[in-house]
């Protein structure tokens, strides 16, 4: 089930993301620890789903992406939704990543590994049970509008303005990317793993 | 003639996920009470956005105590202006803010920035969309009247109308939409602004050298240089400009129309033209891809991802009879159909012919991995048991192929049929070969008549598609020699989409 807070005021009367946000910018810099708490794990999510990242890269551009955001706090426009801001820098810092210096399709396993035992891992992985890996490994034949927007959609909550502000683009082009990767990643998960119910 | 499924099935998704207006969400559930395909399909999204949404790992998080830089000041963004027409007297507090003075300083003057930041950040508002920076290798400037500024990834939104320049290393630019265009070092490009949809629609490029990349449906976009346009759809092809009096175009995939001087040229992907101020574009010639897009890799050598082994492909399912499977190469002998050592003799000579190891097991598929430097040939249709050398009914030849490198290869496709086999100039086409798995479609009515992309041009020829002889496959000459070894893979060669 997508997560239920997206860093909204609750009745429980937690602070929403803007305020804090706001407030870091205004000198209270201890306060971004909350939110790097927050919207950590998704980042990182975000980097390893989306641009096929292991999980060490993606931790690392998490940081690396926090970092920043930190640094710039001063010019965060408080009307703007946070995590339509985050995600943006974060789709620009992997978009930079990938594209500087790593393979594109470097998939699991760091790049650390000789040739023959990257080969290893990676047949020990295509025989992994694991729904995890599984749905990871049919997420990533999504192109990359689809997998950003789905992504952001399913695993982060967001909303197709929230996402569309992201991605620079419009609701409708949204729409159509998440319907369509959903379709996607249905009939294959299926054709290859069986009923997307059975699981 | 729609039907109601038609109307309602796209928005099955905005339904799910609650950004349907209370009237359309009304009207798709009462569509659902009546249509079980739909159903069907709705229940599936669920059970897909339910996947998606859980089985991601998490994370151990680092405390921010233990990663936070000593004060916000040390962190690596700098703030920059990316919109260069702010009052010298709003950059000049910028600049007293960035140099690291503590915030706190500047209560007041953090006020006006903010307020100023809140202009610039327009497109969070839910604004117009704009175009931002991708990446950059090396620097990128705004540029407005006399003055520059550094632009970085995260810089935020462009302005619609901003000119950007690139010093040493390339940059990419993301325009509203989805274009990408790719600027070569020591280029200039005036972005224009988006339309009624918020869909960029075109570029100016006044010096240098970019590419760009236009989705598959976008609808028409322009490149605009100083001596005429390239109006394009779907596609990828790139512009040289010398001087401004002098455009050099060519084309990666798909097709591009090029004007200037009252003319305009058709540019087929693998043919470049020289267009000039005045007289407008010439005759198209044909190049090598390979050569042409050298700029965009960083490293002439070539780096190889990680095998095929982290890239798989899925096919879906099709009908009772809508496809017909030549070779999937899942048996070990199905390498007899290409060129090898257990061929009959018109290939023994081949040197090629040995080099081939035969299919390889790949995520529980077969494929055929072949090194860049060797030519495919199958063999004929008629003489290996179970390929048939009639392929009329089909509308589709499709198989899948595997680009090892970092960095678009062309690669061609020839077909011929048994009166012509042994000339030189029957069907053949280049298909650029993106990185990873590509799926290659060759629709059977233009082989049959000899069209390229719809188009009849010097390089089909009709073929007979009722007595096929046989197909080869490769990288062009050029490509040859630059990759040499370096493995390709080749998989599930079939006929698709019966005909009536």
């Amino acid at each position: 089930m997508a997560p239920v807070s997206n860093g909204e005021a609750s009745a429980a009367g937690r602070v929403s993301d803007e305020t804090l946000m706001t407030r870091v910018a205004a000198g209270e810099e201890e306060l971004y620890g909350e939110l790097y708490e927050r919207h950590f794990g998704g980042v990182a999510r975000f980097a390893m789903r989306v641009f096929s990242m292991n999980a060490h890269d993606a931790e690392e551009a998490a940081q690396t992406v926090f970092m920043k955001v930190y640094g710039a706090a001063g010019r965060y426009d408080v009307k703007a939704k946070f995590t339509s801001y985050l995600y943006r820098v974060a789709r620009n810092e992997c978009l930079k990543m990938v594209a500087k210096k790593r393979p594109i399709y470097a998939g699991a396993g760091g790049s650390d590994e000789t040739g023959a035992s990257r080969t290893e891992n990676a047949a020990r992985r295509m025989e992994a049970e694991e729904l995890g890996e599984r749905i990871a490994q049919v997420f990533g034949t999504l192109s990359i509008e689809q997998r950003t927007a789905v992504q952001l959609r399913d695993g982060e909550g967001m909303s197709y303005e929230q996402i569309a502000a992201t991605m620079d683009a419009t609701v409708a082009a949204v729409n159509t990317w998440i319907h369509r990767g959903r379709k996607s990643f249905a009939a294959r998960f299926r054709e290859n793993y069986g009923d997307v119910y059975a699981v | 003639m729609s039907t109601p499924c038609d109307r309602f099935e796209p928005m099955l998704s905005a339904l799910l996920d609650g950004e349907l207006s209370s009237d359309d969400a009304s009207e798709v559930r009462g569509h659902l009470d009546d249509c079980e395909s739909c159903r069907g399909e709705f229940e599936e999204l669920r059970s897909a956005a339910g996947l998606i949404a859980t089985g991601a790992p998490t994370f151990r998080i680092r405390p921010w105590s233990e990663i936070a830089p000593a004060s916000r000041e040390q962190a690596p963004a700098k703030p920059a202006e990316f919109v260069p027409t702010k009052s010298r007297k709003a950059r000049a507090l910028d600049r007293r803010v960035s140099r690291g003075t503590p915030w706190t300083r500047y209560a007041a003057a953090a006020a006006v920035v903010l307020a100023a930041a809140a202009v610039y950040m327009t497109s969070f508002r839910g604004g117009e969309p704009r175009a931002t920076v991708a990446w950059t290798e090396g620097d990128l400037y705004a540029v407005a009247g006399g003055d520059e500024s550094p632009l970085d990834a995260e810089r935020g939104p462009l302005a619609p109308e901003a000119v950007l320049r690139t010093g040493q290393g390339r940059s990419e630019l993301a325009l509203p939409g989805g274009v990408a265009i790719e600027m070569n070092s020591g280029s200039r490009v005036r972005l224009a602004g988006v339309d009624g949809r918020g869909l960029a629609r075109r570029i100016y490029l006044e010096s240098g050298q970019a590419t760009a990349r236009v989705p598959e449906g976008y609808g028409s976009f322009k490149m605009v240089y100083p001596s005429g346009l390239v109006a394009v759809t779907g596609t990828e092809f790139d512009v040289r400009l010398e001087g401004s009096s002098r455009a050099e175009v060519t084309t990666f995939r798909g097709s591009v129309k090029v004007s200037g001087g009252g003319r305009t040229v058709d540019l087929v992907a693998g043919m470049s033209v020289v267009a000039r101020r005045g007289d407008g574009p010439g005759e198209p010639v044909k190049v090598s891809l390979l050569e042409r897009s050298a700029w965009r890799r960083s490293d002439r050598r070539q780096e190889l991802a990680t095998s095929m082994l982290d890239r798989p492909y899925f096919v879906e399912s099709v009908p009772e009879g809508q496809r017909r499977v030549l070779v999937d190469f899942e048996d070990p002998d199905d390498i007899k159909y290409f060129g090898d050592s257990t061929v009959p003799e018109r290939f023994a000579s081949r040197s090629d012919a040995f080099r081939l190891d035969g299919p390889r097991r790949v995520q529980g598929r077969g494929a055929l991995e072949f090194p860049a430097d060797v030519g495919l040939s199958s063999l004929e249709y008629a003489s290996v048991k179970g390929l048939p050398k009639d392929w009329t009914g089909w509308r589709w030849m499709r198989f899948e192929v595997f680009n090892p490198t970092q960095s678009p290869v062309p690669s061609i496709i020839a077909l011929k049929d048994r009166g012509h086999a042994d000339a030189g100039d029957r069907y053949n086409r280049v298909y650029v070969l993106d990185p990873g798995w590509n799926r290659i479609e060759v629709d059977l009515a233009d082989v049959a008549a000899g069209r390229i992309d719809g188009r009849k041009g010097e390089y089909g020829k009709g073929i007979d598609l009722s007595n096929m002889h046989h197909m080869t496959y490769g990288l062009p000459e050029s490509a040859m020699a630059e990759l040499g070894g370096v493995k390709f893979a080749l998989d599930f060669i079939r006929l698709e989409g019966r005909l009536e």
